[in-house]
């Protein structure tokens, strides 16, 4: 299991540098994650159909998804997942010792951004052509009820335990699915917070 | 008509093997849902179940996997189960046709968002559609609340023999984390015929169903993958090797195999070659006396503490809280007692005035979203202990039968159905008996009868009943003796409510702890105590030592022997800055307050110190010199010292008003609205949490019972703000006085305007000025 402290810091809200309580209360619920953080991965490579732009027979929304696609022959779907347990691990702590499961909360979230960073690595290494960023539901136009392709198309129910409530939420809620595009002239960088539309959030990474 | 459960009697017996993959080979694309197939080509699906029928498998699974309202086309999903059906039955011949039942796609509370009642209905639908089948198969589970919905669902729709399986990791839990074991225990009571299907090949699946046969006297099924794919999804195990891999099953006596996902008729027909010439093998088990939620099991192997702090008798703020709703109060003292070392929970409801159905219900929704210790149904109204069994996502105990006919009939029927315990009073008509040996006698009545209801012995918990010592003197050692000759004759548990010993005593804890002892010894092995009293845990966890039930001292090493030595640092006089060991989240804060309360008045010590401490905390907070995680740990120092506060004065009256908070209907994420919570707790706002999926009329209720004057709401996405807005309507109409103030991910200021809420709060902090705008106006 990887955890990025830095990330972590950053889903909590944690500007500057961390007071030592502040590591400390990290440092405890990284200990905890380790113990209840289960991570699974799955894939399916789609050759992406055209006119309309689709996968597996479904056609994909939008105009931002079909800029992405630009230049690309083919479509991963991937999800992942860090399993019920830490679910439950956070519902208890936020109950018992809040700070502690808002921390548990933050760790979670930055280790399974790791955790998909590596396994999109992992695709890179085993394809010949180049890969895009990840793209997921809910980014730009993509419709977010596009989620129930993806969890049909993944089989995540039975593939790595994620499911998808009738309001579009995955559950466990630490999951994602998302789309990587490839082919011989994919190109694009990972373009982060400035591709996003929303001006006010609270997480946005501060550009160096 | 074929009798299935004569012929698996008499048969090993084989079932069919993967159907999406044959599927795919004749050209559906990957996308496609195959149950489609049943009314655009059902030649093609006859096809597939006749190759089946052709290698050998007795029982074909019709193709209705997917078959309900939640996967297929709007209004198709029962056409599609009848014409699977009929499809299966044309191929079938003389075998038999299952109809097969998969999850619904969606999740059950409380990791998701589906009610037990809405699954119900959807796999109601399915069962009744499928009724022209010979059996019910329910397959593929992870949620075992999903997979007792089912169950249920198929149980009163059907009088069709019930087959069913879930699905394993190698970790042998569950993608949701269901134990072997607790499968096995919850689906028993419904199910003819119990097994594992999916996920990985037969020989990583042994260690399984060896724990699923240990509790479980059912007859077993096993429907293995053809081992794990490789990335072109082929599976590894050919027919040969597959079939090689079942030996060891049908040893152990699980006489009815088939196959999952990679395996093909050519799989069946090597299985079919296995078992030639072989009969079936009878198992014998004693299951286990053991109660159970979906992840923990907790056996009858040990004195067992249940935890006592969920039942408002006697016990003014978990009254308040019941009347008002506040299930945050509930389960903040469920997560108490599990910290505290509780094997499992009472939870009674008991109010007089209150819908006790309904508040029962949604007391066991609440604990078990945030614990997973076993329930016991502390309740005597059949319909609200039927209720909160169908809830319960384990095998509970029920709360108590005694012994007049009246009790029996009424709670028995329901014990049996859904495999609870049941706790049995030594009391009848006449009431307490006065002599041990009339106890006796009436918990034998209460065992025989729990056996003409198919109710082991080791399911019936006989309470003895403690006394007041102080009134009755001898009646202490009369409850031992009891005790100790029920014990002796029978193969039941014992219970006892410990605390009653020593009521109109001083020190009563040495007269507890003391009988606790005695009746441990006496064999009391599920005391009913207050699990945060560290002299009553340590008497059980020392006796478990002392009787060998612990082996090699395990588990009293692992509480006792890490237990960290308290900090101490004493608070010195001259250094009374509140604001600092608040801010620094310290509890020291909670020792200062005490010296506080030693001159100045308790209210004086709230608003000259600890409001002014926390609006400095507030105001770091949002100049950026803390963050999150000190906000909350300011506040949860900040809680100690209300606490303290409160101790001291007469009915704790210091809360600054009632304020309702829940997440919205649709929505789980709910972690925002407990940071709210936590911080508005520690402003002296009395906080009552609906907690998260949370209807419209239920927070239109619990703001109008109290007549509330503020309602914080969260939404996570755009799907639920609608729900939101659907709330906030309804207030405004009902409840125009109630200010409405709401955050979450996709909330902004306009936004929050639009939806017509009076305040839009960004964060924690936000919520705590808006809390003091609305309820101290200066």
């Amino acid at each position: 299991m990887k955890t990025n402290r830095r990330e972590t810091l950053r889903y909590l809200g944690v500007k500057g540098a961390p007071d030592e309580r502040t590591l400390a209360l990290v440092e405890r619920a990284e200990k905890e994650a380790e113990k209840c953080v289960f991570p699974r991965f799955t894939f399916r490579l789609f050759p992406l159909e055209r006119e309309p732009l689709s996968v597996g027979g479904t056609p994909l929304e939008g105009a931002d998804i079909a800029a992405y696609l630009k230049g690309c022959d083919e479509v991963y779907l991937i999800a992942a997942t860090l399993g019920f347990e830490a679910e439950k691990r956070i519902n208890f702590l936020m109950q018992s010792s809040p700070a502690l499961g808002v921390a548990l909360d933050a760790v979670c979230t930055s280790v399974l951004e790791s955790f998909l960073d590596e396994q999109c690595r992992k695709l890179q290494e085993g394809s010949k052509k180049r890969l895009k960023p990840r793209f997921s539901c809910g980014y730009g136009d993509f419709p977010l009820s596009q989620q129930r392709d993806m969890v049909r198309l993944l089989d995540t129910g039975r593939k790595i335990g994620v499911f998808l409530s009738e309001s579009l939420m995955l559950a466990p809620q630490k999951s994602v699915t998302a789309l990587v595009g490839a082919g011989e002239r994919a190109r694009g960088k990972s373009e982060g917070c400035s591709a996003c539309g929303k001006k006010d959030c609270a997480f946005k990474k501060e550009l160096k | 008509m074929k009798d299935f459960l004569a012929f698996i009697k008499d048969n090993i017996t084989l079932l069919d093997g993967a159907t999406g993959t044959q599927f795919q080979l004749r050209g559906l694309p990957a996308g496609k849902s195959p149950e489609l197939l049943n009314l655009e080509d059902p030649a093609l699906v006859e096809e597939i179940h006749r190759a089946y029928v052709e290698a050998g498998s007795d029982v074909v699974y019709a193709n209705t996997f997917g078959a309900n309202r939640l996967k297929m086309p709007h209004g198709k999903a029962e056409s599609i189960v009848r014409a699977g059906v009929e499809a299966a039955r044309r191929a079938a011949g003389d075998k038999f046709v299952a109809l097969d039942i998969g999850p619904t796609g969606a999740l059950c509370e409380p990791l998701g968002s589906m009610t037990f009642d809405e699954a119900y209905a959807v796999f109601a639908e399915v069962v009744k559609a499928g009724a022209g089948a010979d059996l019910i198969v329910i397959e593929t589970m992870s949620d075992l609340t999903e997979l007792r919905a089912a169950l249920l669902a198929a149980r009163e729709n059907s009088s069709l023999p019930i087959m069913c399986s879930m699905t394993f990791e190698e970790s042998g839990r569950t993608f949701t984390g269901v134990l072997p074991e607790a499968f096995a225990l919850c689906a028993s009571p419904f199910a003819d015929v119990v097994g594992i299907n999916c996920s990985l090949g037969p020989d990583k699946l042994l260690p399984v169903m060896r724990r699923v046969a240990a509790y479980t006297q059912k007859p077993l099924f096993i429907k293995a993958n053809a081992g794990l794919p490789d990335a072109n999804m082929n599976y590894e195990l050919s027919p040969e090797a597959f079939s090689a891999l079942h030996g060891e099953y049908l040893n152990m006596g699980v006489n009815i195999l088939g196959g999952c996902c990679g395996t093909t008729p050519g799989h069946i027909a090597a299985l079919k070659k296995l078992i030639e010439g072989k009969a079936p093998l009878k198992r014998r088990v004693a299951v286990p006396a053991a109660v159970c939620s979906a992840s923990r099991l907790v056996p009858l192997d040990r004195v067992r503490i249940i935890g006592e702090r969920i039942n408002p008798t006697g016990k003014k703020a978990m009254k308040e809280a019941l009347l008002k709703g506040d299930m945050g109060y509930v389960a903040a003292r469920a997560v108490e007692q599990a910290e505290a070392g509780a094997d499992m929970l009472d939870v009674n409801a008991g109010v007089p005035g209150i819908d006790e159905k309904g508040s029962l219900c949604e007391m066991v929704r609440r604990i078990q979203s945030v614990t997973d210790l076993p329930l016991q149904i502390d309740c005597t109204k059949p319909d609200a202990v039927e209720a909160a069994l169908r809830l319960t996502q384990g095998k509970a105990v029920i709360n108590s039968v005694n012994a007049e006919e009246k009790s029996l009939a009424s709670l028995l029927p329901l014990a049996a159905k859904y495999g609870a315990a049941v706790v049995g009073l030594t009391v009848d008509e006449e009431g307490i008996p006065k002599t041990a040996q009339k106890r006796v006698q009436l918990a034998e009545k209460i065992i025989a009868r729990a056996k003409e209801y198919g109710i082991p012995e080791s399911d019936v918990y006989i309470d003895c009943l403690t006394l007041t010592v102080s009134a009755e003197q001898e009646q202490a050692q009369n409850t031992l003796c009891a005790l100790k000759e029920i014990r002796s004759r029978h193969d039941v548990h014992a219970v006892l409510g410990v605390s009653n010993i020593s009521f109109g005593l001083p020190a009563r804890g040495a007269v507890n702890a003391a009988f606790l002892v005695m009746a441990m010894q006496a064999g009391l092995d599920l005391p009913i105590i207050n699990p945060n009293l560290p002299e009553m845990t340590a008497a059980v966890a020392a006796f478990n030592v002392l009787s060998g039930a612990d082996k090699d001292c395990r588990e009293y090493v692992e509480k006792y022997a890490a237990l960290p030595a308290a900090e101490k640092a004493p608070v010195k006089a001259e250094d009374k800055d509140i604001y600092y060991y608040i801010s620094k989240g310290l509890p020291d804060a909670a020792r200062l307050t005490e010296q506080f309360l030693q001159e100045l008045e308790p209210l004086e010590v709230i608003d000259k110190k600890l409001i002014p401490a926390l609006n400095k905390v507030g105001e770091d907070y949002e100049k950026g010199r803390i963050f999150l995680p000190q906000l909350i740990s300011a506040a949860e120092a900040a809680k100690l010292c209300f606490e303290k506060v409160k101790s001291v004065i007469k009915g704790g009256g210091v809360d600054k008003g009632d304020i309702v908070l829940a997440t919205v209907f649709g929505d789980v994420h709910d972690i925002g609205k407990n940071i709210v919570k936590t911080v508005l707790q520690n402003y002296g706002y009395n906080v009552i949490d609906l907690g998260k999926n949370v209807p419209p009329e239920r927070v239109v209720e619990a703001v109008e019972r109290g007549k509330v004057r503020l309602c914080g709401l969260s939404a996570l996405m755009t799907t639920t703000v609608e729900n939101m807005r659907l709330t906030i309507e309804m207030l405004k109409k009902s409840c125009p006085y109630c200010k409405i103030m709401v955050g979450g991910a996709v909330l902004t200021e306009e936004y929050a305007k639009e939806i017509g809420a009076d305040r839009y709060c960004k964060d924690a902090a936000a919520s705590a000025r808006y809390a003091n705008a609305v309820f101290l106006p200066q």
